[in-house]
Formats: structure tokens, C-alpha cells, sequence
């Protein structure tokens, strides 16, 4: 196991090279450009446009541009934003805890819940709670994030009153545990939920196709009690696509969970994502992408070292 | 149907089988014996013939606007209400069928083929195969979807068609990593060694023995794409990449409801009520045939 | 024993997820669970975060200036009703006074005695050197050079006294560069010295610690929020609250909550969708006031069929212009003839809309050439009438009255397909390369001299004239009230070039729409089409 980590960890070198060259010259390929936004200003010439086109070093040839980035990069410098003239690695920085903190605690949720409603709903496959929460899975999936955002927030906090309209903290309150966790409670649950629907799905279907195998009719003849063999023996082996999509899908959350931050205005990455696409912000487009893809290929690492534990048979040679 | 015991379970091979008409027949008696499958099945084909007969169900014309009707809530008129030109709903929403229903379940083939094929070749053998696919789909995955998609529909124009590719092509990630899973494990089983020493070509292996055992997770990830190429296709309008009137999808409605998300909530409720029937519908379908296929699952009489 | 599992586990759980929802509202701070009593603190909605606090660095965004204006004063500043007032100076210079000499080449600004910065020390007329060498640096990202490229020197005669000298008369140079923000006024202590690198990357940008507003910078939560506070230093009258906090909220369902909510107390540029639902929160009051912006759909001259006035002119006239803004605008704007809004001076009262007559617009499109066809379109040599119809993505109301005009253009016959692009791209790639549309609509703000505006989008290849028109009629009008520096005359010049502009239709003239703010148990607050909102932000008071 220690030289397959070891081995997927130098195939993840060249990986991530190739991503940030492909992303680099995509994002250049975007029509727009960061000097879009200077279009509009009063008294602008073509020459002023282009002197900006120069500060910006966009007047050198893209593979020139490219390599000049890669070099401050692997010294952790990613530039600085178009935007907000701020070093576009900080200001990453400064959303992160934002979204680790809205992630971990939704996908905490999300895992648990997954599994109870997955299991429950293939052992007892065809009951009215199986079809029950079959419903209400795919509603949760199917009916817009934004909307479901949106009713939860206008239920809890501007009728009922029981949580703050967004944010993550009292404005010009002073730092306390309990405050930030009222504030984190309404995304925390959007979020749990549309990504819980789906995942129970994938616990569901795994366990179906175990639960009716022999093996497990001989460990319940040996005399296994019901939740040993429900827990013990089919979900392990059950688990592997669920492990999949579970691990892509957090690591998906640091970049994705731009509506359920954007209606409860949460200061997360994914904001910053898509205005940096918006913008044309390339310096903070390359540092967000450059983050993710070292998340998603250690994620995938992740993931296959989890097969490898889940299912011992699994051999990558 | 009570399975013969065995060391290993034996998945079906049923597709191996020479009388392949008559298994044909097999599955769809199974299929029918599945009530609810059955009604999911009719209900997505009347939604579908709804939507192809649209220019003859629907009460008005398309697009035609009527500013005395203006965010009109659903009445006799107008069975779902009116939007913010008091054009009738229920007329964008048949329309809005056609192109969504397309978009959809084709966006979904397209990842769930493309997936399922690199997921299974990539799981089957390997080794440098194995590493090669898979670090491509780490890129794949860490390439972020909005960028890629805003990026393309941009360059090549969003038709309906390169909609469907564009979806298809950036959603194949998940079921190939699923697949591939699925495949780790089981090629480690009796029944393909069995098969191996039959002489069983590997295509053959793949086809008929493994991938069937490998089909559950990817018919609930091919469910969940359809409803995700739907949404996908409504966060393209809002960024501005997405299909234009006339040629309206679900995904326009949708974009269009969230300034209306609380004023006119039938614009947004209608629409996601929509996607929630086709995505359940589609999903107990597959249950169904999922069940169908496989012999040995648990079937209620 | 089969069924009892599920029951074991989910039992404890059920009991954890009621005892949290129970206990949450007790978890937050106490007295926040009913509307929330901001004691002392405004809290201001932004759609938008800013993307720098610099008075004088791009980009321009409104909602860095409105931040900006309560904490960066300029030398002078225009009131709701139009005035120039002084506000760091003590008096408006004029021919009069003596402040501009007769050849219009030479200014000379009073500072205020008691104008201070927030360290104590006085702005003086280093503060405007300084500006002006640093936005006058080419490789700073200044947000204009307007004006400022024109002045030759920067003299001081005493501490509070200065002359500034240009090189040629620029009448609009006192609302271009001295009056609000971006740009305005930097602190010389703080800029002194800096190299362009420096300035453009100086922290000051995201820590103004040095201001000289109403309000003082305190600190930033990036992605959340910015919060300013009462400034001792300043010279006007004493802020009413002692803190206002600038949240971001970039979602306008969200922005809604909040204010249902009672948890901001002003809403800066509501959407019109929303008017009904603003009106309806109890101690809110919703404001409309009129822009000095206008709405129109910029022509393409590169597509041939555009370039017949007849064309033109039918397809203004095949648009129920005043039906928008009666049911999508719910009346709340004024349409156009012209380009100049009515409460910009340069408006020529004279000139009356085009009427909504589509069978006149058949008229002239049979007189253009343009004949029916079979397919329900018309054609000349072969070709359709086809138009590609562009717009910014995400506005409702944009949205909608690209339907309705491609509606409207299908009863004449004529064919329009709409394509959207993210504003980015509308207005970085698609509108300058003239590809891609043949009627582009967007809106022009004029916050400033409104020749400037003229200037910019309908000079023969200016910088915004997307759509290549030309007019020698219009370029010489526009050259010769330039140099002028009476008012009067410059209005008469200006009205002949909004009679020619109304005639010609180098644009489809739409409306101009008020703006729409909300302020919720706030009193104080007044719109200023002229400047930003937090303009008088020392007036603000809360209610409850």
C-alpha cells in the first residue's frame, strides 16, 4: 500500500501540470478578458487599454505568459488579482476556512444521514418508507437549489425568525462560538440535504444489489443477528461506489457550493470561483484551479486506497 | 424465486444465453410484474408525448405575450399561471419539455456511454491502461465545470445539440469512477475466472458478465445526470450560455423564476415540479429494469 | 429482533435533531430572535463587494464608490437637486469669483480651514499634487484620465489655497475630477514616494487608514463585509450613528430577506420586480428617483439593412416602448427621444418620442424594399430580415423586453434571434468587435458632464461607439461646445445634437428607468442621482 501511495503521488505531479497548462490556455481562450472591465471608463483611449494590456503582462506571447507564471507559482506566488489588487494566493486563502467550515459540517450530516436512509430504505425496498424517502430524496434533488435555499431561508428567518437571513456572523458583533454556528446552521442543512439525497440513492442501489446475495442468507442461517449482517457484512461490501461518490463529491464541495453560499451569503471559494470566471480574474482563476486540482487528485488517491481497504481482493498492479 | 445455493453468487449470464428473443420476452414480463415501474414508465411517456405534441395541446401559441395577464397565478385561463409577459406557463412549460426531455436523457447517455466505457476498460485491465484513464479523469474532474462550459458554449453557440455534448462530454467523470469500481471488485470474482478459462474473449467478459453486476450504481448516477443536465442547462441561461426564445427549455423557466422566486412562485414550483416527475419517473424505471435483468434480486409477486 | 436496529439508532437520532432544533434559536445572541435593533449600527446591503477602497484606482465599480463616499470626500459634491456645493473646499470657483480665469485655463480651489485627514493632519494642496501625479502615472490603473491628462501644473499658493493650470479649457473638470469618487482625492502622506507597483498593490487599498469622510475605515471581512466608523477629524456635522457596517449579500431573493428580515437597512438598487414586496416590509420607504442614465439598443451600421433610416425608424416605431415601461417598469421612468435624460440640461424638450405605429413600420419597410414573404418574413434580394438581438444575461427585465420586441418585430416580419452574453464578455469582447449583433442594448450612466457621454458613444470612431455610426454634422457640434465655457451656449449646441441624434437613430431609443432604493427603519436617506447614496450618510438615523 506504502508504494501505491507513493506511486500515485508522482503520477499526480505530472497530472496537475497538465491541468494548470490546460486551464491556463482555456482561460485565455475565454472571450471577454480583464480588460473588459476598463472598457467602460470615461475618457478610455486604445492606448490607455493597452497600457493596462502591458501592467497586466498580457502583451507577451501566452506560452511566454504561461511559463512566467508557472516559475512564480511553484514559489507560491500566484500574482495579483485584476480585481482587487490583492495577492491572489491570499485572498483564496481568506475564503477557505469559510468553506471548510460549511463543508465539513454539511458533509458530516450528509454522511451520516446518507447511510441510515440509504440501508433503511433497501431493507425494507418496496415498504411505503422505502417509496417515502425515494420521494423525498428526488424532490430535494430535482427542485432548484436556489429555490430550496431560498424557502428555507425565508421560512426560518424572515417568518419564523429563528435564524439570521445569511452571513456568517452578527455584524459588528464580537467572535463567539454560538453565534457563528446560528449562522451556519440554515446552509449546513441546504447544503446536507441536496448532496444527502443523491448520495442515499447510491447507498441504496449498492445495498440492494448485496442484500440479496447468498452470503448473506448464510451469515443470517449462522445465526448473525440482523444488524451484524445489515452492517457487518453487506454494507461493506457495498461500498465502493458509494466511497466514489462520496470522496468526489467533497472534494467537489470546495468549489461548488456556489448557490447555496450565494443566497446565504457565505464568503466561500466558490463565490470567488465564479466571480474570478466572470472577471476574467486570471491571476485568482489559476490559484482557485490549482487548489482543486491538488484536492481532487489527492481525493481520488483517497479513494482508491479506501477500495483497497474496503475490499481486500483489490489489487492495483 | 428461490435461488439455488451457492459458494459465490453467480450473476446472470443471461445475456450468453443463445435463445436471446425469448430472455427478451423474460425481462419485459419481469419488468411488467413491477406496478409501480410500469406507471413511472406510462407517466414519462405521456409526459414526453405532451411535450412532442405541444404545438397541438397547448392552449396558446408560443411566446405570445399578453401584458393584461402580467404574473397572473394559476386559474382556469391559465392552468399554471403567467409569467412576468403574461405569456401562459403551461404552454413554455409542453415547449419547454421538448428540449429539456432532449437535453436530458441524451446529456445523460452520452456521460453514462463515455463514462461507462472508459470506466470499464479502465477497471478491467489495469495497470498503465488503469493509470493513464484514470489520471485523464482527474483532469477531468478538477477542470472546474461552469468555466468549461460557459468557455464552450461561448465559442461554439448554444444549440440544443451542442448543449447535449457539451453536458455529455463534462459529466462522464462520475460514472467512469463509478464503473470502475465496480469492476475492480468483481473482475476478482469466480464467474470471470470461470470465464477466462473458457476462453472467454475480454470485450465478451466485459460485456456480458461483468458489466450487468456493474450496471445498479450507474443506472442511479444516469438518473441523477438527467435531472443534472436539466439544472445544468438553467445555470447556463442565468450566465448567459444557455438556449434562447423561442427555443425555451426548463432550464429557461427556471432561470427566469428566481427574480420571481417568492412574487410568482408558480413560475419556479411548475417547471421543478417538472424535473421532480421526469428524475423519479426516470429512476423507478430503472429500478424496475434493474430488477428485470437480474433474477436473483427481490421481487414483489 | 429484525425490525428492532433501525428503531435503536434512529430513536437517539430524532432525539438529537428535535433537542437542536429547540436549542438553536436559544444558541445566537440573545434579543436577535425578533427584528434585529442595530443600536447604533447601520447596515447597508451591497449586491456587490468592492473590489479596492482607493478613491482614485480601477475598477470602476458603484459599489466601491458608495463605500468610498463615506470615507473619501472630494473638493466638491452635487446635491439631489443638481447644485455643485463645496465640501473639502470652501467655496465653487467660478468666472465670477474669480476661482476660473476668463480663458477657462486656470482654477484656483479654497480648502477648508478645518479639513482635516484621520491622523489629525490637514488636507492640503499636496494631497492634490499628489493625485495628480499618480493618476496621471501611466502605469498606475487609475479609473480615468479624464481631465487630469489635461492639466499642466499644480501650484500651491499657500497651504489651503491652489491653482490648478490645464492646457486647454475643460468646462466639465470640476464634475469629472473634483466632485465624489473614482476619482478623487488620496492622502499625500500616505502615496508619497510609491512607485506605480506599489501603489497599485499598497495594502492602503484594502486598509484606507488614512480618510477624510464623514465615517473612518475599521476593518474588512473579505467575501463578508466592511465596517467603517465615526471619523473625529471631520469637519461636517456629526454622524448620527456611530457605525455602519457594509454587508455583502449577492443574491437579490437574499437581499430581499435581509430587509423582510429588518436585517439591513438600506437596499441600494432594487430591482423593479421586487417594488411590491419592498413596499410592503412595515418601516420601510422606497424611493424612485430619476437616473441620468438611459436604456437603448445600440444599431450596428456594419449590417447593410441598418443603414436606410427607413429601417431604422420602423423598427423604433414597431416597439411598444411606452407598454414596457408601463407594465414591466410599473411607470416608474420616462421614455426617450433622445439620448439625454429630462433632468440632464442638455435634454432637448423639444424633441417628443416616436410613436408606437406598427403599420407604419410596415410602411417604411415596403418603401425600404423589405417585401412579406411566405414565410411570414420579409426579404430583399434574396436575403430575410434577420437581426441579432444582444443583451447582458441575468436581467429579468432585459430579458423581457427581448421577447416582447422580437414579438413585436414578428408581426412586421421581421426576424429576431436573441443571444445573450455574460456582461464580461457583452461589453470586453462581443459589443467592440462589432460581430456577432446588429442591435446591441445596454445602459449609459452619466454621473458626469454629459458632453463627455456624447463624446465617448456617438463620435465618428470613438471609444464606445460600437456600432460605427457617423454623423460630420454630429462630430463638429460636439468640437465646438467643447471649448465653450457658458453653460447656456453649450446647452443650445447640445440640444441641435439630440435633434440630429433623435432623427438619425444611431441607437433604438427606449427609457430611462428611476432607480430604486429601499430604506428600512432608516430616516435621513435620500437617492442622489448626481452621486452615490452614502453622500449625506452622516444624516442617517435609525428608527425602530
Amino acid at each position: 500500500m506504502g508504494i501505491f501511495i507513493v506511486r500515485r503521488l508522482g503520477q499526480a505531479i505530472p497530472v496537475i501540470f497538465l491541468i494548470s497548462l490546460l486551464l491556463f490556455f482555456m482561460m485565455h481562450a475565454m472571450p471577454g478578458g480583464p480588460l473588459a472591465m476598463y472598457v467602460h471608463q470615461p475618457g478610455i483611449t486604445k492606448a490607455m487599454l493597452e497600457q493596462i494590456r502591458i501592467d497586466y503582462g498580457l502583451n507577451q506571447g501566452i506560452w511566454t505568459q504561461y511559463v512566467d507564471w508557472l516559475g512564480k507559482a511553484l514559489q507560491g506566488n500566484f500574482g495579483y488579482s485584476y480585481v482587487y489588487a490583492q495577492p491572489a494566493a491570499t485572498m483564496m486563502l481568506q475564503r477557505l476556512p469559510a468553506t471548510l467550515e460549511l463543508m465539513f459540517s454539511s458533509f458530516l450530516i450528509t454522511f451520516v444521514f446518507a447511510f441510515l436512509a440509504g440501508v433503511y430504505s433497501a431493507v425494507r425496498q418496496y415498504s411505503f418508507g422505502d417509496y417515502a424517502i425515494t420521494v423525498v430524496s428526488y424532490f430535494g434533488f430535482s427542485m432548484p437549489t436556489f429555490w430550496l435555499g431560498l424557502m428555507v431561508l425565508i421560512l426560518f428567518a424572515v417568518h419564523l425568525h429563528w435564524f439570521p437571513a445569511g452571513g456568517m456572523s452578527t455584524a459588528g458583533a464580537a467572535f463567539s462560538i454560538g453565534d457563528r454556528l446560528w449562522h451556519l446552521t440554515l446552509p449546513m442543512l441546504v447544503l446536507a440535504f441536496y448532496t444527502l439525497a443523491s448520495e442515499s440513492r447510491y447507498v441504496r442501489s449498492s445495498m440492494l444489489d448485496v442484500i440479496h446475495q447468498d452470503y448473506i442468507r448464510t451469515a443470517r442461517a449462522k445465526g448473525a443477528s440482523e444488524r451484524r449482517v445489515i452492517w457487518r457484512h453487506a454494507l461493506r461490501n457495498a461500498m465502493l461506489p458509494v466511497v466514489t461518490v462520496m470522496v468526489m463529491d467533497a472534494a467537489y464541495l470546495f468549489g461548488g457550493a456556489l448557490i447555496t453560499e450565494t443566497i446565504f451569503s457565505w464568503p466561500g471559494m466558490g463565490r470567488l470561483f465564479i466571480q474570478a470566471i466572470l472577471q476574467s480574474d486570471y491571476p485568482v482563476l489559476m490559484a482557485i484551479v490549482s487548489f482543486l486540482s491538488v484536492v481532487i487528485v489527492l481525493a481520488n488517491i483517497l479513494a482508491d486506497v479506501l477500495y483497497g481497504i474496503l475490499d481486500p481482493r483489490i489489487q492495483y498492479n | 424465486m428461490a435461488a439455488r445455493p451457492q459458494i459465490e453468487p453467480a450473476p446472470p449470464s443471461a445475456l450468453a444465453n443463445p435463445r436471446f428473443e425469448s430472455y427478451a420476452h423474460l425481462v419485459w414480463r419481469r419488468f411488467l410484474h413491477h406496478r409501480v415501474a410500469v406507471v413511472a414508465a406510462i407517466v414519462l411517456l405521456l409526459i414526453m408525448l405532451a411535450a412532442v405534441l405541444a404545438p397541438w395541446v397547448t392552449p396558446y401559441p408560443l411566446g405570445q405575450p399578453d401584458l393584461s395577464a402580467i404574473l397572473a397565478p394559476p386559474s382556469i385561463h391559465h392552468p399554471m399561471g403567467t409569467d412576468d409577459l403574461g405569456i401562459d406557463l403551461f404552454t413554455e412549460v409542453l415547449f419547454g419539455g421538448r428540449v429539456s426531455l432532449t437535453i436530458g436523457i441524451f446529456a445523460a447517455l452520452v456521460a453514462v456511454v463515455v463514462g461507462g466505457a472508459i470506466g470499464s476498460i479502465s477497471g478491467y485491465f489495469g495497470g498503465l491502461v488503469d493509470a493513464l484513464l484514470m489520471r485523464v479523469t482527474d483532469v477531468g474532474l478538477s477542470v472546474p465545470l461552469l468555466f468549461v462550459v460557459l468557455l464552450l458554449s461561448l465559442l461554439i453557440g448554444p444549440t440544443p445539440v451542442s448543449i447535449i455534448t457539451i453536458i455529455g462530454l463534462t459529466s462522464w467523470m462520475y460514472p467512469a469512477r463509478i464503473v470502475r469500481s465496480q469492476f475492480l471488485t468483481l473482475k476478482k470474482r469466480d464467474f470471470v475466472e470461470a470465464a477466462r478459462a473458457v476462453g472467454m474473449h475480454n470485450t465478451r467478459i466485459i460485456l456480458r458478465e461483468i458489466f450487468p453486476n456493474a450496471m445498479a450504481p450507474l443506472i442511479v448516477n444516469a438518473t441523477l445526470l438527467v435531472g443534472q443536465a436539466i439544472i445544468l442547462e438553467s445555470v447556463m441561461s442565468f450566465l448567459g450560455a444557455g438556449l434562447t426564445p423561442p427555443n425555451i427549455s426548463w432550464g429557461y423557466l427556471l432561470n427566469q423564476a428566481q427574480s420571481f422566486t417568492t412574487s410568482a412562485p408558480w413560475l419556479a414550483i411548475f417547471p421543478g415540479l417538472m424535473i421532480f416527475f421526469v428524475v423519479l419517473a426516470v429512476n423507478l424505471v430503472g429500478d424496475g429494469l434493474r430488477d428485470a435483468l437480474d433474477p436473483t434480486s427481490n421481487q414483489r409477486q | 429482533m429484525r425490525d428492532t436496529w433501525w428503531k435503536t439508532v434512529l430513536g437517539p437520532l430524532a432525539a438529537a435533531g428535535l433537542l437542536l432544533a429547540v436549542a438553536a434559536p436559544a444558541v445566537g445572541p440573545a434579543g436577535q430572535a425578533a427584528a434585529a435593533s442595530t443600536g447604533g449600527t447601520i447596515v447597508d446591503g451591497l449586491y456587490e463587494e468592492p473590489g479596492n477602497l482607493n478613491p482614485i484606482l480601477g475598477p470602476d465599480m458603484t459599489y466601491s464608490q458608495i463605500v468610498d463616499t463615506a470615507i473619501f470626500r472630494n473638493l466638491f459634491m452635487i446635491t439631489p437637486n443638481g447644485t455643485m456645493e463645496p465640501d473639502l473646499a470652501s467655496v465653487v470657483p467660478s468666472v465670477q469669483n474669480g476661482g476660473i480665469s476668463k480663458n477657462g485655463l486656470s482654477y484656483t480651489f479654497h480648502l477648508k480651514q478645518n479639513a482635516d485627514w484621520s491622523n489629525g493632519q490637514p488636507v492640503t494642496c499636496q494631497d492634490i499634487y499628489e493625485t495628480w501625479k499618480v493618476v496621471t502615472n501611466p502605469s498606475v490603473l487609475a479609473v480615468t484620465r479624464l481631465g487630469w491628462d489635461d492639466v499642466t501644473n499644480v501650484k500651491t499658493i499657500s497651504p489651503k489655497v491652489c491653482e490648478v493650470d490645464l492646457k486647454a479649457p475643460f468646462p466639465a473638470i470640476l464634475i469629472d475630477d473634483f466632485s465624489g469618487n473614482l476619482p478623487g482625492i488620496i492622502p499625500y502622506s500616505v502615496f508619497n514616494g510609491m512607485t506605480a507597483q506599489q501603489i497599485n498593490t499598497a495594502s492602503f487599498n484594502h486598509d484606507p487608514t488614512v480618510t477624510d469622510g464623514p465615517y473612518m475605515f475599521q476593518s474588512w471581512v473579505p467575501g463578508a463585509s466592511i465596517t467603517v466608523v465615526a471619523n473625529p477629524h471631520w469637519y461636517g456635522p456629526t454622524p448620527k450613528e456611530g457605525t455602519i457596517v457594509f454587508k455583502v449579500i449577492p443574491d437579490e431573493n437574499s437581499l430581499l430577506a435581509n430587509a423582510q428580515a429588518h436585517q439591513i437597512n438600506t437596499y441600494y438598487f432594487a430591482p423593479i420586480e421586487q417594488v411590491q414586496q419592498l413596499k410592503a416590509i412595515p418601516g420601510a420607504h422606497v424611493f424612485f428617483t430619476p437616473m441620468a442614465a438611459w436604456e437603448s439598443a445600440d444599431i450596428n451600421f456594419r449590417n447593410p439593412a441598418l443603414q436606410d433610416r427607413n429601417v431604422r425608424v420602423a423598427l423604433e416605431m414597431a416597439i411598444d416602448r411606452q407598454a414596457i415601461l408601463k407594465k414591466i417598469w410599473l411607470g416608474y421612468g420616462v421614455l426617450s427621444a433622445a439620448d439625454q435624460p429630462p433632468i440632464i440640461w442638455a435634454n432637448n424638450p423639444k424633441l417628443k418620442p416616436y410613436s408606437y405605429d406598427p403599420a407604419e413600420s410596415k410602411i417604411l419597410l415596403n418603401k425600404a424594399g423589405w417585401k412579406m414573404g411566405s414565410d411570414g418574413y420579409r426579404h430583399k434580394n434574396g436575403k430575410t430580415l434577420q437581426l441579432v438581438y444582444a443583451t447582458t444575461a441575468g436581467n429579468p427585465w432585459r430579458e423581457a423586453t427581448e421577447r416582447l420586441v422580437q414579438y413585436w418585430f414578428q408581426q412586421i416580419g421581421v426576424k429576431m434571434v436573441i443571444h445573450d452574453y455574460p456582461a464580461n464578455v457583452y461589453f470586453g469582447t462581443v459589443l467592440p468587435s462589432g460581430k456577432g449583433w446588429d442591435l446591441g442594448e445596454f445602459e449609459w450612466t452619466e454621473g458626469y458632464d454629459p458632453a463627455a457621454s456624447e463624446e465617448q458613444l456617438y463620435e465618428t470612431n470613438a471609444a464606445q461607439n460600437f456600432g460605427k455610426y457617423s454623423n460630420p454634422q454630429v462630430d463638429k457640434l460636439l468640437k465646438e461646445q467643447d471649448t465653450m465655457l457658458n453653460q447656456s451656449a453649450r446647452q443650445a449646441v447640445l440640444r441641435q445634437e439630440q435633434a440630429i441624434l433623435h432623427q438619425d437613430l444611431p441607437a433604438l431609443w427606449y427609457y430611462t428607468p428611476d432607480e430604486i432604493d429601499a430604506a428600512i427603519n432608516l430616516t435621513g436617506y435620500q437617492p442622489d442621482p448626481w452621486y452615490v447614496e452614502t453622500w449625506n450618510c452622516y444624516d442617517w438615523q435609525l428608527t425602530q
